[in-house]
């Protein structure tokens, strides 16, 4: 690109008719995405909302409500702000219409094809990585679109420089890219079915890189550059400090993607991984409170205005809860505070402080400010925009206390004791009645929200039919394309800068090698020694006459590869010693695996659980804890679930662990009737339960058609089936069955009659494979196996 | 001369070092995100959104 004089000056119109698609596209189906949230949380209430009806129960519209709160509101909203701002700041015009046209009308048609597989169990089962194969196809292409046609704009722009929201939105295109592909690197079975690639912990470690950076990439980064955009606009004045943004940047970008194993505390997960995963966590209060203040030390000298603007209200607010979210995510993730937290709403609380505080208020800004510009009016009416944000705040701080409260309480439920050492709240249902009013209340502080963003359709609408729709235009000083000035850009990127964070890693590393203390001593000179001449550089370089980060900020191909290398280097350090190295599977006496392969009947029980979407409510991940191992049995082991694929540890406890549900301390817990009634209606077996009745499971099919091959999937992704259980996939699976069910018509669950019916039934399937949760605990290694 | 090094429990002390040299680090980044020196550059560009 270019530092050269303008050559000639032009008049361009923006490309404004994409920002109102999407704007359209993020508040409509923002407004679905939190209606079935709602839905979904007045079933923790009262399960009979689910009508009864497979596709409306909690656990296969929770992954609707989170993938369209995700990527239908904030990735909407996101795409808005990025081609509304990017256009400006780069002064030209989206290159490609065409390119634009195809970005908005895949998204929107993976958000449609989420709608119709997910409430009806086609799923992968990761969080926020639930759409199938098919549709991970079109994130793909949609992405891609995007991304030539952003990076193109970059190419053609007229401003030398890149502003700092430019950086991330490169930030998100480029890591979201990498998050993506290798978290949904899946076997496709059938047109509806896959197995992801990875297993067990391995697949825990690479869901958790993606789901914690997905919050980081997806929901943080690009709302920031939409801070930095749109907060000085609205305010009209500059950002605080440039320089804070240019901290606030870089060390966000490369710390965050460190950060997420603090997902997996205390479980098999190796302890190096974890710690690594925690320190890192703690590392990120500074950047984000440095982005915090940034944010709202720009409104310095204009506070009055926060008063009369709902604009800034909404901002302010916004930024604030990015500053409390942002407290509170490191907070958790220290292993004492994770060990109280973890699995109970208070995570709920601390996610819907982001969601509906950090991104629903930044939107609601944003649109506020947005919609009179793009329709060339003012807004309808600002009364209705300021009772939308005292009922949206009331809605947030309603539902954030009521889960911080409840979640609190069941974490301290779980584990309380006896005088004699035993758990005094043996009974999950009792646990659950106590927070029933914490659920009352997130309830209706969700329904004060939703009404807040009923209020800002209205006003959006009753705006834009008051004006009509018009396309920026800017007169622009057109610039020559030549070589820059200063060094050439692979001498900027691996410039002194570049090689001083390495070395400084490198000794860090060294450092915290606790297993050699002379590495650590020459680590801790080392890295005194870098940051000396880090100083010292830094002092000079004020003198040059070209500095390092105002040349790296006028070339955009090397700025891009200094982001991919910042968040490779956590991706790779997280990743690649559990994909590279063997795996360390425990053998019997006679040379076999000592885990067992599922048979062809668990598996297709286990398919039912992920598509029921049980993982998420139950964990499948014993913490080595004293409470967790008198409710639960022992704590989970890394190899337990070294073939599944997905892994089903969970994340949420809102009905028990299932990790030992078939097998507790060496003994069947129960028998088979007690999860035919169990399942059929939970209530039968445990008074008050908040379960929904899974009755159809009685009645739907196993397709037979497809168990062979999804045994073949399984043998192609390592897991070690014969080709004999491949061939007699069937018979095994009508065998085991007929066993199940034959004990079940003994127990007088099923009519003898029925026999040859029921044993094709998913239900049937599913016990089988619960019945096998806990087996592999124990081990007969003298006799060659598993139980 | 490690033998020493370990025996007069020098060791303890490296968290305490690192600890200082990250917080350097922490407070030089500080000093210069907080200093007042204007710079042209940086001017221009956090004027940039309210261009247009």
């Amino acid at each position: 690109m270019t530092d050269t004089p303008a050559l000639e000056t032009r008049r361009i119109v923006y490309d404004d008719g994409i920002v109102r698609r999407f704007t359209l596209a993020s508040v409509v189906f923002g407004l679905v995405g939190l209606l079935v949230g709602l839905l979904a949380a007045i079933q923790m209430s009262f399960w009979q909302a689910n009508f009864d009806t497979p596709w409306l129960t909690f656990s296969r519209i929770r992954p609707l409500h989170t993938n369209a709160v995700i990527f239908a509101l904030v990735g909407n909203m996101m795409f808005a702000g990025v081609y509304y701002s990017t256009q400006r700041l780069l002064k030209t015009r989206m290159p490609s219409d065409f390119l634009s046209r195809l970005h908005f009308w895949s998204w929107q048609a993976v958000i449609i094809g989420a709608v119709v597989t997910l409430p009806f169990g086609i799923t992968q089962s990761k969080e926020y990585a639930e759409l199938e194969w098919f549709l991970d196809i079109g994130v793909v292409v949609s992405w891609v679109a995007f991304a030539i046609n952003f990076f193109w704009a970059l190419a053609v722009r007229n401003e030398r420089n890149l502003y700092v929201a430019i950086w991330f939105y490169i930030s998100t295109i480029i890591t979201i890219a990498v998050l993506y592909i290798v978290n949904n690197l899946a076997l496709p079975v059938s047109a509806t079915k896959s197995y992801g690639v990875f297993s067990g912990a391995q697949d825990a470690l690479t869901q958790w890189w993606y789901g914690h950076n997905a919050v980081a990439f997806f929901l943080t980064t690009p709302i920031l550059g939409i801070m930095y955009y749109f907060l000085p606009k609205a305010a009209g004045r500059p950002v605080y400090s440039y320089r804070l943004s240019i901290v606030h940047f870089w060390a966000l970008v490369f710390i965050y993607i460190w950060a997420g194993p603090h997902h997996l505390l205390y479980t098999a997960l190796p302890d190096w991984a974890q710690t690594l995963g925690m320190l890192f966590s703690l590392m990120l209060w500074a950047p984000s409170w440095g982005g915090m203040l940034n944010g709202l030390l720009t409104l310095r000298g204009a506070w009055h205005r926060v008063r009369e603007e709902p604009v800034l209200k909404f901002f302010v607010a916004g930024v604030t809860f990015y500053g409390m979210s942002t407290f509170e995510g490191p907070l958790l993730s220290i292993k004492s505070v994770s060990a109280l937290g973890h699995y109970t709403d208070w995570i709920i609380g601390h996610v819907h402080g982001g969601a509906l505080g950090w991104n629903g208020f930044m939107a609601a800004g944003m649109f506020y400010w947005l919609v009179p510009q793009l329709f060339g009016t003012k807004l309808h009416s600002k009364q209705l925009a300021d009772l939308h944000f005292w009922i949206g705040m009331v809605g947030i701080l309603l539902y954030v206390a009521s889960m911080w409260i409840g979640g609190i309480t069941s974490g301290l439920l779980w584990r309380e004791m006896t005088d004699e050492g035993t758990l005094r709240w043996l009974q999950w249902t009792e646990i659950i009645d106590k927070i029933q009013p914490m659920y009352f209340a997130r309830s209706f502080g969700g329904f004060l929200f939703i009404l807040g963003w009923v209020l800002m359709i209205w006003n959006l609408w009753k705006t834009a039919t008051s004006g009509k729709a018009v396309d920026g235009e800017a007169e622009v000083r057109v610039l020559a394309p030549r070589v820059a000035a200063g060094p050439s850009t692979a001498a900027i990127v691996f410039g002194t800068p570049t090689i001083l964070t390495v070395m400084g890693l490198v000794a860090g590393f060294m450092m915290i090698d606790s297993s050699n203390p002379v590495l650590s001593v020459v680590g801790t000179v080392f890295l005194v020694g870098v940051l000396a001449v880090t100083g010292v550089r830094a002092f000079w370089a004020s003198r040059d006459r070209f500095r390092w980060h105002d040349m790296i900020e006028s070339r955009p191909l090397g700025f891009t590869l200094l982001v991919v290398l910042a968040v490779l280097a956590g991706g790779l350090v997280e990743l690649l010693p559990g994909i590279v190295l063997q795996k360390e599977v425990p053998m019997t006496a006679s040379g076999e695996y000592a885990v067992r392969p599922y048979t062809a009947l668990e598996l297709e029980g286990r398919d039912v659980y992920v598509s029921e979407g049980c993982y998420v409510c139950h964990s499948q991940m014993i913490r080595p804890f004293r409470d967790e191992f008198l409710r639960y049995g022992e704590p989970s082991r890394i190899e337990e679930s070294m073939w599944d694929h997905p892994f089903q540890w969970g994340s949420k406890r809102t009905g028990p662990d299932l990790a030992r549900i078939g097998n507790f301390n060496g003994a069947d817990k129960y028998p088979h009737s007690w999860h035919w009634q169990h399942m059929i209606d939970p209530r039968r077996i445990s008074a008050g339960s908040t379960m929904p009745r899974y009755q159809w499971l009685a009645d739907d099919r196993v397709d037979l058609a497809d168990t062979s091959g999804k045994l073949k999937a399984m043998k192609a992704l390592g897991v070690p089936y014969t080709d004999e259980q491949i061939e007699g996939a069937v018979d095994d699976y009508r065998r085991q069955a007929a066993e199940i069910v034959d004990a079940l018509i003994a127990q007088g669950e099923i009519k003898a009659d029925e026999r040859e019916d029921k044993i094709e039934v998913q239900l049937i399937a599913l016990i089988a494979y619960l019945q096998r949760l806990g087996d592999n605990a124990v081990v007969d290694v003298a006799s060659g196996g598993g139980r | 001369m490690f033998r020493a090094l370990f025996e007069d429990g020098v060791l303890l002390d490296l968290p305490v070092v690192s600890m200082l040299a990250f917080f350097a680090l922490f407070a030089g980044v500080l000093v210069w995100t907080a200093s007042r020196r204007r710079r042209p550059h940086y001017d221009r560009m956090s004027q940039l959104p309210l261009e247009d």
